[in-house]
């Protein structure tokens, strides 16, 4: 009877060895448990790559990676026409509605913190604010409205969007959104920790004048959002594909 | 040739992260690394492109070998010898996976054990279900090798935990050490 070696058993495990030879094999491993505990222990060697494989597959994929797919090919000027595509797909909002700033707050009590003074956008008019665990409202959106998606709040009187997804260089994906009443509107930059969504930014702007059909931001609090995440992002927007994956992952993918 | 516009490059690399990232991960030996070397081959294939005809899977698996090649070569100021091809060993150092605070299943502190060139020709074959001669082609030695690799890699790797032959050389803090290996 011929020798089995190792390299016939491991060929005839991945069903590389010519017929003959496989032949041999199989008659050995019928008569000999020898032959049979060294195969179950080439066995057991690849169920042990295959553990360890989907052990590190099952963590995170670093977002910085995530970003260098992710992005449209375009440089990071590209983010001024990633805000206006998505902002450009939202209706706006009529002057009809009733709701103010103040729904917002009773909206998403305790998750907001908006600031109070009047006048033009300005650094006095960035809050801190806190964090959105799942339950309330406003971590639903966040977790499942692709950007450019309006969503309405309240009894239908105001919206709140979703502009753009990006991963920020700490790794973490963050997400702009708008939300819009009658009287102000509200650009702000989320960030997913594990569990929650955490407010890093808002600015208040408000309305150009009741009278206007509808209200924009000013370009000075528009320029403001856009500085402040074209200073925290990691490569460019996330494509809607990415978005949407990310999305179905839980942000974070495990 | 023309080669991949921007967008379908990364749309197919997309397709393949996961099987790229299992790759790198039989290189490198263990994730942290494993991950660094993931993102330094994206880098280059998107810095460099590729031809429009290139099946990416293959295009970016021999992107990745040749950066860790390129990775090892800078690390391994200590050989001066020339290395064409991967060094002869190289062992992880399972310490140093656990300071940068990933915790290691057995089967991982298992893996890390195998020498670099054992762990790629089961990941290719066992995991990816390569053909031999794909794993050869890629890897740039004769069939024959891959076959006596891969049984060596299941031996060493069945030996594991059943008997103290350590073979996981402790390098200082460096987390992946080439070695030479006594006798082989």
């Amino acid at each position: 009877m011929t020798t089995i070696t190792d390299e016939m058993l491991s060929a005839f495990l991945d069903g590389e060895l010519g017929a003959s030879q496989a032949d041999e094999v199989r008659v050995a491993l019928d008569s000999d448990p020898a032959i049979r505990a060294r195969l179950a222990r080439f066995e057991r060697a690849d169920s042990t790559m295959r553990d360890a494989a989907s052990a590190v597959v099952k963590r995170q994929v670093p977002q910085s990676v995530l970003a260098m797919l992710a992005s449209n090919g375009a440089s990071i000027a590209s983010l001024e026409a990633d805000r206006s595509r998505s902002l450009g797909r939202s209706r706006f909002w009529p002057t009809a509605i009733a709701a103010s700033i103040a729904l917002v707050v009773g909206w998403s009590t305790g998750v907001f913190y908006l600031g109070a003074s009047q006048g033009n956008a300005a650094w006095s008019n960035l809050q801190i604010a806190a964090r959105a665990a799942p339950g309330n409202p406003l971590f639903e959106v966040l977790e499942t409205t692709p950007s450019g998606q309006s969503v309405a709040f309240g009894e239908s009187s105001g919206s709140f969007q979703p502009v753009l997804s990006f991963a920020s260089k700490n790794g973490e994906p963050c997400r702009e959104f708008l939300v819009a009443g009658s009287d102000d509107s509200i650009h702000a930059v989320a960030c997913r920790e594990r569990s929650s969504w955490r407010i890093d930014f808002a600015v208040r702007s408000a309305g150009v004048g009741a009278n206007d059909g509808y209200q924009t931001a000013s370009a000075s609090d528009t320029r403001l959002t856009s500085d402040y995440i074209k200073e925290r992002m990691a490569g460019d927007a996330l494509s809607g594909e990415s978005e949407a994956e990310l999305m179905t992952e839980g942000w974070y993918g495990d | 040739m023309q080669g991949k516009s921007a967008t379908e490059l990364r749309a197919e690399l997309m397709e393949v992260l996961t099987p790229l990232r299992r790759y790198c991960y039989s290189l490198t030996g263990n994730p942290h690394d494993a991950d660094d070397l993931l993102q330094g081959t994206l880098e280059r294939l998107l810095e460099r492109g590729a031809p429009g005809d290139a099946d990416i899977h293959k295009w970016a698996f021999r992107v990745c070998r040749n950066k860790w090649i390129d990775e090892m070569r800078s690390r391994n100021v200590r050989a001066a010898q020339n290395i064409d091809e991967m060094p002869d060993a190289a062992v992880l150092d399972g310490e140093s996976a656990i300071e940068v605070h990933i915790e290691l299943s057995q089967a991982e502190k298992a893996i890390a054990s195998l020498a670099p060139e054992f762990r790629e020709v089961l990941m290719l074959v066992a995991v990816e279900g390569m053909k031999y001669k794909e794993a050869a082609e890629l890897i740039g030695i004769p069939v024959g090798t891959v076959m006596s690799r891969l049984a060596r890699a299941r031996q060493q790797l069945a030996d594991f935990g059943s008997s103290d032959g350590d073979n996981g050389v402790q390098g200082d803090n460096a987390k992946v050490v080439p070695i030479k290996r006594g006798g082989k």
